[in-house]
């Protein structure tokens, strides 16, 4: 069995799924995807991550709704979450205004555009 | 989930897995090339700055330099908004035009590079019923473009070879909680939608590949399952990138880039399938350069691509085919071109 631990990666944006699996698998992680919160939590359930990287903009259930969901599930609660947001330091260039400042029970967060070896840091920071 | 069902043999075919399927909205779909006259290099950047200059949103791009062709996807609701407008951008530059709308895409995710994968969807294009009128790859997807009533049709043939894992999105955007707030119910918040005004874009990453072949084939449309038998026969089991579409009279045009190695083992296997057949025209560039520029959201944000062909048109850049989907652009080159690219458009992309 492997030793590997599981990162799940939940985001509607396929080309940047893929991007992230391939930079986690090259740091040697175990991946899973899912294109949507509900998705994403039909996956938490089944596989039980190590980690959740989690897109806020999402159809069906935002990240937003999953990461509240999750961390007031004490069954959930202890995986971290890091989300991928676009707010910072693109609030001017987005129609998306995180908003207007709305705190949530996230471990980390990280700006898009990612910068991927940030992301990394982390990633393990919070494992 | 396991299906206990009887089934024939022919059902028990073993389907290859997805991870999902999405359609888009409407689209129009406008296929512009030069009128009867010869391709002009500045053509493309002065047919998207006709778009971005009113904000519109290319949802896919693609570009054949050699016949000056550009095929554009845009949202229906822009194009009947801006549509005047556009065409007086246009009109001066001598262009034919082709519309059909409205049309839909279907995104396929993740292809994972496997030409087994590949070689089924182009199948589909050989369906008249399906009418599929251009294929192109992203990093993970691959899209199709055809009628948008016939979106949930071409799902269901996909399926026949595909499955999709138990709780899958839906195909259809639902919108979320965020959505509804934001929007106030009115649907979807489009996370960057004509909103940038940087003067330099930021991306995720590129990445330039060197030494690819690119294999070209051009066949009738009756020809298809021969030919993708022979691509699937042929020990090519990966893709780089890929673009497809109908060509004139009844014919199919295919592209390929490949490793270059097992790239020469398809072509001479098509060859050597095919004899000396005039229907068929296969055509191998080899040290073909691979440029890509990952997103984010391309598809959502106006004038990325006409900042790119700015960029290249003002460095006299040359680029044999480009294609902007998905979440990417790819750009293909000569042998000692792509470092070229990549440096001209440093002034254009930054990787934060």
């Amino acid at each position: 069995m492997s030793d590997q631990q599981l990162i799940l990666v939940v985001d509607d944006d396929t080309d940047l799924v893929e991007a992230l699996a391939m930079k986690l698998e090259s740091e040697n992680f175990a991946v899973a995807k899912a294109y949507d919160g509900i998705e994403g939590f039909d996956k938490i359930k089944e596989q039980r991550p190590a980690l959740i990287i989690l897109d806020v903009m999402m159809p069906r259930k935002d990240g937003y709704q999953l990461c509240d969901e999750l961390k007031n599930d004490d069954n959930y609660k202890d995986i971290p979450i890091v989300l991928l947001t676009a707010v910072a330091d693109a609030v001017n260039s987005t129609n998306y205004t995180h908003m207007g400042g709305k705190t949530t029970l996230a471990d980390d967060y990280v700006p898009k555009p990612i910068d991927l070896d940030k992301l990394m840091e982390i990633v393990k920071d919070n494992l | 989930m396991t299906d206990d069902r009887p089934h024939s043999l022919s059902q028990s075919v073993q389907k290859l897995r997805l991870g999902g399927i999405k359609f888009s909205e409407a689209q129009v779909r406008l296929v512009l090339a030069p009128a009867g006259r010869d391709p002009d290099p500045l053509d493309l950047s002065r047919i998207l700055a006709g778009f971005a200059k009113y904000h519109v949103n290319l949802q896919q791009i693609s570009v054949d330099s050699a016949a000056g062709t550009v095929e554009l996807y845009l949202a229906e609701q822009d194009y009947a908004r801006q549509r005047i407008l556009i065409e007086a951008e246009l009109g001066p530059l001598d262009l034919d035009a082709t519309v059909v709308a409205p049309v839909g895409t279907l995104t396929l995710f993740p292809h994972g590079s496997r030409m087994e994968v590949l070689v089924k969807v182009i199948g589909l294009a050989g369906d008249p019923d399906l009418r599929i009128y251009a294929l192109g790859s992203s990093l993970s997807a691959l899209c199709l473009s055809t009628d948008l009533d016939r979106l949930d049709r071409t799902a269901a043939a996909l399926l026949e070879n595909f499955s999709l894992p138990e709780g899958h999105s839906p195909f259809r955007y639902e919108p979320s909680e965020l959505d509804r707030q934001v929007t106030g119910g009115a649907g979807r918040i489009v996370e960057t939608i004509a909103r940038y005004s940087e003067s330099v874009i930021k991306i995720y990453g590129s990445k330039l590949q060197t030494g690819l072949l690119r294999a070209t084939v051009c066949f009738p449309r009756d020809y298809l399952d021969r030919v993708l038998e022979g691509l699937s026969q042929s020990g090519l089991d990966r893709f780089e990138m890929m673009g497809a579409a109908h060509a004139d009279s009844g014919r199919m045009l295919v592209h390929l880039m490949v490793d270059p190695d097992r790239g020469k083992g398809a072509i001479a296997s098509l060859r050597e399938r095919f004899g000396d057949a005039r229907e068929i025209d296969v055509v191998e560039q080899h040290d073909m350069e691979l440029l890509f520029f990952h997103g984010p959201h391309f598809q959502d944000r106006y004038g990325v691509m006409c900042a790119a062909a700015a960029a290249l048109a003002k460095a006299s850049i040359r680029f044999t085919c480009a294609a902007c989907t998905g979440t990417g652009i790819h750009l293909v080159a000569e042998r000692g071109v792509g470092g070229k690219m990549l440096e001209a458009l440093g002034d254009v992309f930054v990787v934060p």
